[in-house]
């Protein structure tokens, strides 16, 4: 070792050395505590051994000035005393002095003390080195967290997650966060919001929101409705997920033509549906596993509905929020929250009285889970297609005269959404929005006509009655399970009309029709062939007629 | 905290028994907890009667249990779940996946 003798006595000086020289270390010498000072910025010495009254600078300042140099390096220093003098040992340590030696030197003493003091310096090297690698580490694993956490929100959030009323909260407890949440309209223009909470936080959960996201967006802008979307994305998670991972998801669907609101729940907590008046006055417990789980075959992809009034709220969450834990280990917990979910003459303020209630009741206690929240009043600005004339008349039409003839035979009824399989052909009419999403509303009514009314024979006025849709929905699912034959034909044709152009939704069904002459559909309301969409239909088409016996209905929109 | 083993003398049922919070803590002591005892047919009983809580963490080691011990014809019994286990556990459906006492399929 290198090690520094600083004492002003020659002979001291001379002993020291030689006892060090005999045991092979290298010897440096200073005479005074400044001198000491310099030689140690010149020659780093590994140890110092140091004398305490010495002219120009003493031992303890000099061994202050030591310290304060070699930083985070660990420089051990021994002073040089008389074993008597206890408050000189005091004030060695004080001045950062690691040991004594008493004189008369004893090379068998020096030489132990030598060693124990070596062992912990070279034990401060390797925890310092480890340490500076760690910190490293981290910083590395910092940037990239955050860098990844930027490109994960700008995936999650591709679609249209601003949205005026809808208010959410989602906090991560790590930087990334365990929580997703989806918004985007499908092409009729019905929302739909997905809440899910992946296991654990971080990296690795977060990784999974990429896969659930494209799907997601893909398949509500082609028009597929929840249950599909929610099967495609516990089959891709299934596939990529290690067993331990899933998602627990809520997907939901609100219409604002029909009023209906769609539930999956898989795995996260009731959503509950609020109204100011009423407070909490429906529940969609969770009916399935959570998405990931289960091998697609045996994937359910069945749902509930119910219809909404204007003044309705949906509050969706995950269990990060009832399981947010306190100082003392107690969960805020459903009741608290429901608490807040009393009926109120204020019903803007029950989201920040949510919050608020969590952040009073967890105190200063750092959160542990993500907790995410979502407020989702019913009557969300629906952007609806605007009238055609409102919107000018777009250039690059192509093709310019074209029609297309699709038949759905009774398979391809029961088999899913309609509309969604017809989403391929509109697109290659290249409308223009807002025109795809309004040939999409009067495509979608009528298809709802056609098969509901038409080839099901379902009586409208069910939807009216005490419970609502979900009687509506379970008679429909009856009806198309028992069905044994039908059919529904469209035509979809476009072509030039006078300075614009005029694209026209014929749709025939194999039903019995209705006395179109007798029953103007738009006016009794609840006869035949209507339903809440045929208003809008009208007010989005040129011209809506009935033919036939009343089994085919054409929409002429022009633009 | 803490898990205890115990295996019947002819090692045909393990009991894993889990006192406080069953959380990722317990990831690799759950492991090991049965993967020593791996014969096929094997019943695993998860006793529940100390356990106070369990996050989705503990849900996806119980997935990883299920996993294992589908590939081993071995069963699989949740037992004595507490309000809080059970209302996990039910908002979750594992009552489909897994036979819990107290919980209807």
């Amino acid at each position: 070792m290198k090690i520094l003798i600083a004492d002003d006595t020659p002979a001291g000086r001379m002993v020291l050395s030689s006892m060090l020289r005999k045991e092979s270390h290298t010897v440096l010498i200073a005479e005074d505590g400044s001198e000491a000072v310099d030689v140690f910025k010149r020659e780093q010495p590994e140890i110092v051994i140091m004398d305490i009254m010495m002219p120009v600078m003493d031992g303890y300042e000099a061994t202050r000035h030591i310290k304060k140099l070699s930083g985070q390096r660990f420089v051990p220093v021994i002073f040089l005393t008389a074993m008597s003098d206890e408050e000189a040992l005091v004030t060695c340590v004080k001045y950062g002095g690691d040991d004594f030696l008493a004189k008369p030197y004893n090379p068998v003493i020096l030489k132990a003390k030598l060693d124990a003091l070596n062992r912990i310096r070279e034990l401060h090297a390797v925890i310092k080195l480890q340490n500076e690698d760690l910190t490293r580490y981290r910083d590395r694993l910092d940037r990239e967290q955050e860098l990844a956490g930027q490109i994960l929100t700008n995936i999650l959030h591709a679609g249209s997650i601003y949205l005026p009323n809808l208010k959410y909260r989602l906090s991560p407890a790590n930087i990334m966060n365990g929580d997703l949440l989806f918004v985007a309209r499908r092409p009729t223009g019905t929302l739909h919001v997905m809440l899910g909470d992946i296991t654990g936080h971080g990296l690795s959960s977060a990784i999974c929101a990429m896969p659930a996201a494209e799907v997601f967006y893909d398949m509500t802008t082609t028009g597929y409705p929840i249950g599909e979307i929610a099967a495609t994305i516990n089959q891709k998670l299934k596939r990529v997920l290690p067993v331990t991972l899933f998602c627990a998801a809520c997907l939901l669907e609100v219409d604002h033509t029909s009023g209906r609101l769609t539930v999956w729940n898989g795995g996260l907590p009731d959503v509950l549906v609020w109204s100011p008046r009423e407070g909490i006055r429906h529940r969609f417990a969770s009916q399935h596993l959570p998405l990931g789980i289960v091998n697609p075959d045996f994937f359910n992809a069945s749902i509930a509905v119910d219809d909404l009034r204007a003044d309705d709220r949906i509050y969706l969450y995950t269990d990060g929020l009832i399981e947010a834990t306190n100082r003392e280990g107690a969960m805020f917990g459903q009741d608290r929250l429901e608490h807040c979910l009393r009926p109120t003459d204020s019903p803007d303020e029950v989201f920040d009285a949510i919050q608020e209630s969590l952040s009073k009741f967890c105190g200063s206690k750092a959160q542990e889970d993500d907790i995410g929240l979502v407020e989702l009043p019913y009557d969300l600005n629906p952007s609806y297609p605007k009238c055609p004339s409102e919107v000018p008349p777009p250039r690059n039409l192509f093709p310019t005269k074209c029609h297309f003839d699709v038949e759905f035979t009774r398979e391809e009824l029961g088999r899913g959404d309609l509309l969604a399989t017809l989403t391929p052909i509109l697109d290659s009419l290249h409308l223009l929005p807002p025109h795809k999403e309004a040939v999409s509303v009067i495509l979608k009514e009528l298809l709802d006509n056609a098969l509901d009314h038409g080839v099901l024979g379902l009586d409208s006025s069910l939807k009216n009655d005490s419970e609502g849709f979900a009687a509506y929905y379970e008679s429909r699912q009856k009806a198309l399970a028992e069905l044994e034959e039908g059919w529904i034909k469209i035509r979809l044709a476009q072509g030039p009309s006078g300075v614009g152009r005029t694209l026209t939704v014929r749709v025939e069904d194999s039903g019995p029709g209705f006395d179109y002459q007798r029953h103007p559909p738009d006016v009794t309301g609840n006869i035949g062939y209507c339903g809440r969409g045929i208003p809008l239909i009208r007010s989005l088409s040129k011209d809506l007629t009935y033919s036939g016996c009343g089994n085919i209905a054409e929409a002429a929109y022009a633009w | 905290m803490g898990l205890t083993v115990d295996a019947t003398p002819d090692n045909k049922e393990v009991t894993i028994a889990i006192e406080g919070r069953f959380d990722f803590n317990l990831y690799r002591p759950f492991r090991e907890a049965y993967l020593p005892h791996t014969i096929p047919g094997i019943h695993y009983v998860l006793n529940f009667g100390a356990t106070d809580f369990m996050d989705s963490s503990a849900l996806g080691m119980l997935l990883q249990l299920r996993e294992h011990a589908e590939g081993q014809g071995a069963r699989i019994t949740i037992k004595n779940c507490n309000s809080t286990l059970a209302k996990i556990l039910r908002i979750a459906n594992f009552q489909r996946l897994f036979t819990i006492e107290g919980l209807t399929k």
